[in-house]
């Protein structure tokens, strides 16, 4: 049974991987790409795409590091940008969420209802949050992101009245409706470009989640609520040959990186690593906030 | 002006015309045994105490292949709709209107101009159940319109008249998944 569950998953992400493989073949625009593409791109290709996936899988996601490195060795045009984020990326994620949900103990139920509770505040609640003002959601989460931190890192060392970090591979009764109901939130927000993998890290956690079991929790949320545009993209030929499979190849194995980060680290390490992911996320969400107050 | 064809963009007609018709899509099927094997998996595993991760990838793929083989296209479509609505017509009905006449297509919505297209443009003429498509720019943009819709003549004369006026403009199949 194992192995026919294997065999359905790895048929799922050859076909994805099929369409782009067949369209950059078939198309000459993109063969020609292929062929003028130096080893010097592909080198940078590879980088983007191992240390953006290695940082996505950290919690710290990989569209706004790798749009900066794009920008830094400016040899992509600016339109294919949202394509090959798109294209290239789907197939770390769809690693990303089966790894992850293979390695780590998590109840079956508790992942569906945070799945399903991030897809509703998503199709359900999307045109409420946009009319939200963007600037008080920065402040009010990057707050709660910095007020998190030493909460986490009290219950990491023992020390305070937080108590300690817990173990559940799963939630029950009022701390689950409140876990579910803050990921109804946390799947609206990514409507209007606020990531769910922090605060969602940070909800399991304070809720006292193990700290690996919160990895499929956000992954396969974000999963789930990946714009299915790759196709689209794929068909329109919008999209930069070395930097898409940049993204494909590199990203699989800064995943596997991350991944062995993740599964190897001691929990007390992979706790503190995670204020570090919160702190950055705060930093990026207070530094947004200031940067367009100012330009008010 | 031969034809004019107006009627109001619901959420049921956005819908309708957005989503594919699910059993005639071949990834139906894909998704479909998927979500079987899923749910086949996550029992076998649940009654013989596999290790709790399997059950959970079972119970995981199961909810993927549902929501991504069944409900992402209705839910992606209402969640468009409701979006462009709210934001490109404040939330009031959403009328639209094709007028098509001896120089072209005019193409407006709550009474408000979107584009002119001379019939040198039309790339293709499509026809399902509910509607007629005038394809332009190489099939890239399209004026919709709906059968039931014309206030201007009535589906069959238009479609007479297209093929008897516009024999350049090729007549096209619509993919049987799009036959609404």
């Amino acid at each position: 049974m194992l192995l026919a569950l294997q065999i359905v998953m790895a048929a799922c992400f050859l076909g994805v991987g099929a369409g782009l493989i067949v369209k950059t073949k078939k198309d000459p625009e993109k063969v020609a790409e292929w062929k003028a593409t130096s080893g010097a791109k592909w080198g940078k290709a590879m980088f983007v795409g191992i240390l953006c996936n290695f940082l996505d899988t950290l919690g710290c996601g990989s569209f706004a590091p790798s749009t900066f490195l794009y920008k830094v060795f400016g040899d992509i045009d600016d339109v294919n940008i949202p394509g090959t984020l798109n294209v290239g990326d789907t197939f770390p994620v769809i690693f990303e969420a089966f790894i992850f949900t293979a390695s780590v103990d998590c109840d079956p139920i508790f992942l569906i209802i945070m799945l399903v509770c991030a897809a509703i505040g998503s199709y359900g609640f999307a045109s409420i949050v946009t009319k939200w003002d963007k600037q008080k959601i920065r402040l009010g989460l990057g707050i709660c992101m910095l007020l998190c931190i030493p909460v986490l890192l009290c219950k990491n060392f023992g020390v305070g009245p937080f108590g300690l970090i817990g173990d559940a591979i799963g939630l029950k009764g009022w701390k689950l409706v409140v876990a579910a109901l803050l990921n109804v939130l946390w799947g609206a927000l990514m409507d209007i470009g606020f990531g769910l993998y922090a605060p969602c890290m940070a909800t399991c956690l304070l809720l006292g989640v193990n700290g690996g079991t919160c990895f499929p929790v956000f992954m396969g949320s974000c999963a789930l609520l990946m714009p299915a545009c790759s196709i689209e993209f794929i068909k329109s030929g919008r999209y930069d040959v070395a930097y898409t499979f940049g993204n494909f190849i590199g990203g699989l194995i800064g995943v596997f990186l991350a991944w062995k980060v993740v599964t190897s680290l001691p929990m007390f390490w992979l706790i503190n690593l995670v204020c570090v992911v919160l702190l950055w996320t705060a930093y990026t969400l207070l530094h947004d906030y200031s940067v367009d107050k100012k330009a008010a | 002006m031969r034809f004019v064809n107006e009627y109001e963009m619901t959420r049921e007609r956005f819908v309708k015309w957005s989503t594919a018709n699910l059993l005639k899509q071949p990834i139906f099927y894909v998704f479909a045994a998927m979500f079987a094997v899923s749910i086949f998996a996550w029992v076998y595993f649940a009654q013989h105490g596999a290790a709790q991760r399997w059950e959970t990838l079972a119970a995981f793929m199961a909810l993927i292949s549902l929501y991504r083989g069944v409900l992402y296209g209705p839910m992606a479509a209402s969640k468009t709709y409701r979006l462009t609505k709210e934001h490109t017509y404040k939330n009031e009905p959403w009328i639209c209107k094709v007028e098509v006449s001896d120089g072209g297509v005019r193409v407006s919505a709550n009474g408000k101009m979107h584009a002119y297209v001379k019939w040198e443009r039309v790339s293709s003429f499509m026809e399902a159940k509910s509607w007629f498509d005038i394809k332009v720019d190489g099939d890239s943009n399209q004026a919709r319109l709906a059968k039931e819709a014309f206030t201007l003549g009535d589906a069959e004369s238009f479609k007479e008249w297209m093929l008897k006026e516009h024999p350049e403009i090729p007549y096209k199949e619509v993919d049987p998944a799009w036959n609404k």
